[in-house]
């Protein structure tokens, strides 16, 4: 599984719902800090499959994510 | 539409506070603290997870009811005084000037004087009570070139006065001012779209006319946010917590410490109450206020205030009494009312109401016209011994 790194919860949300008008699952979940620069983040977490897909949403849809972390 | 918690108490103190709150409204806050009101943001575990999403609803029902670009752009508050600080201190700086209305409530007046304290800002005040032009006419006099912001309510919370906001805001764009609008009154009773109105930050209450429970509000930003917003308040957020700065996104960067979950899970059965019936709520309360008005200007004892504003709001005086001893007698009759100054003693030296303040009748979505029939009595009743 691949993890969207968003800055803020409420990022991560309007990801999911995002994703999920477009039909692609995922679920929000906690970063492990020692992945991040500034400690505690949230992210989506979806098959990396859709990394592309996922990519291009959330850039239309103007959400602000960090990286794209697993795969 | 009639529900009391107590038929013998006469509530008509709304402005203040609305009550009683839907069955809805108690219902998901009993719910959310029975049932999942884990900490929002803090914590990936379900009930985390539980506690966040219902936050998110409520972002997007706020951003849908007042046309904001994006739930990120909801900031919840305590309380509507909260709200309007935030928003303020975020974006005044060093030597700016301000304006505000005539009819501002203390949680205006006062933020506004302590900036011009704490960092040198200066503020103005125009006239708020009057047609449109000779209100806009008189902010396009005090506008200065530093003028960065204009705060002002949307409806006045001691009688029925309502600013001409779409017309402030398109003076505010037009001449590059930050316009921020105290909704305490308004938001739930009349269409409010931050786009059209150019309304860069919006606050509202929970526990008034959204019929949400007291312990949140929320800030509204419209889009158009500065970069750097100042913060009120720093502390906890859940993410980037080895930052010793808060984080610079919204709404985190505004949202220190723990949000008040229940009120919030409240909040979103009171917007669903609500949503779609502002106009219906706003004319029911206009018609109880215009019936109390009609029959108090036969009272050659009573003076009524900007009665020609019919709105939620009715201000009175009984002439030889004060307001605060007809207050009291309408109490012992079970009547509540609301005497004194309300908060807003710039208000009321512009309507004259005297030292003393007037006396405060608010309507709600609960109150009827046999409400109306059982204040006038008493009101009488009153007059005979004062």
């Amino acid at each position: 599984m691949c993890i969207a790194y968003t800055k803020t919860v409420t990022a991560a949300q309007m990801a999911r719902r995002a994703l999920a008008l477009a039909g692609i699952e995922s679920d929000i979940v906690g970063i492990d800090p020692r992945l991040t620069k500034n400690g505690c983040a949230y992210g989506v977490r979806f098959s990396c499959g859709e990394a592309g897909r996922v990519r291009r949403i959330l850039k239309e849809k103007g959400i602000a994510y960090g990286e794209i972390l697993g795969g | 539409m009639k529900y009391s918690a107590d038929e013998s108490v006469l509530y008509l103190d709304n402005a203040a506070t609305t009550f009683p709150k839907p069955p809805s409204v108690i219902y998901e806050s009993v719910k959310c603290m029975a049932r999942y009101c884990g900490n929002p943001g803090r914590g990936s575990h379900a009930l985390a997870r539980a506690a966040s999403e219902k936050l998110f609803e409520v972002r997007e029902k706020l951003c849908e009811m007042f046309h904001a670009a994006s739930p990120e752009n909801v900031v919840f508050t305590l309380n509507t005084t909260y709200a309007v600080n935030i928003a303020l201190k975020a974006v005044c700086s060093e030597g700016d000037h301000i304006l505000i209305s005539d009819m501002e409530h203390n949680s205006v007046l006062r933020p506004v004087v302590s900036l011009t304290e704490k960092r040198g800002a200066a503020f103005d005040t125009f006239t708020s009570v009057g047609d449109e032009k000779s209100i806009t006419d008189d902010i396009k006099r005090k506008i200065r070139k530093n003028t960065r912001i204009l705060i002002c309510q949307h409806a006045s919370n001691i009688c029925g006065n309502v600013l001409p906001i779409e017309k402030i805001g398109l003076l505010c764009k037009k001449r590059g001012i930050f316009f921020i609008v105290d909704a305490a009154q308004s938001a739930g009773l009349y269409e409010i779209d931050v786009g059209k109105m150019n309304i860069n930050a919006l606050c509202v209450p929970s526990h008034k006319a959204l019929y949400g429970p007291q312990g949140a509000a929320a800030v509204i930003f419209s889009g158009a946010v500065p970069d750097s917003l100042k913060t009120l308040v720093e502390g906890g957020s859940g993410i980037n917590s080895k930052d010793i700065h808060m984080p610079s996104e919204l709404p985190d960067r505004l949202e220190a410490g723990t949000m008040p979950t229940p009120a919030i899970a409240g909040l979103s059965a009171g917007i669903d109450f609500v949503a779609g019936k502002e106009s219906e709520l706003l004319r029911h309360e206009k018609y109880l206020s215009r019936i109390l008005c009609e029959e108090l200007s036969r009272d050659g004892r009573i003076t009524l205030y900007l009665p020609e504003r019919i709105g939620s709001v009715v201000l009175f005086n009984l002439r030889g009494a004060s307001s605060v001893s007809v207050s009291e007698e309408l109490d012992r009759l079970g009547i509540c009312t609301r005497a004194g100054l309300h908060c807003a003693p710039l208000a009321h030296r512009t309507l004259k109401t005297g030292d003393g303040g007037a006396v405060r009748v608010s309507f709600g979505a609960f109150n009827d016209i046999r409400d109306v029939r059982r204040l006038i009595d008493g009101i009488y009743s009153v007059e005979r011994y004062l």
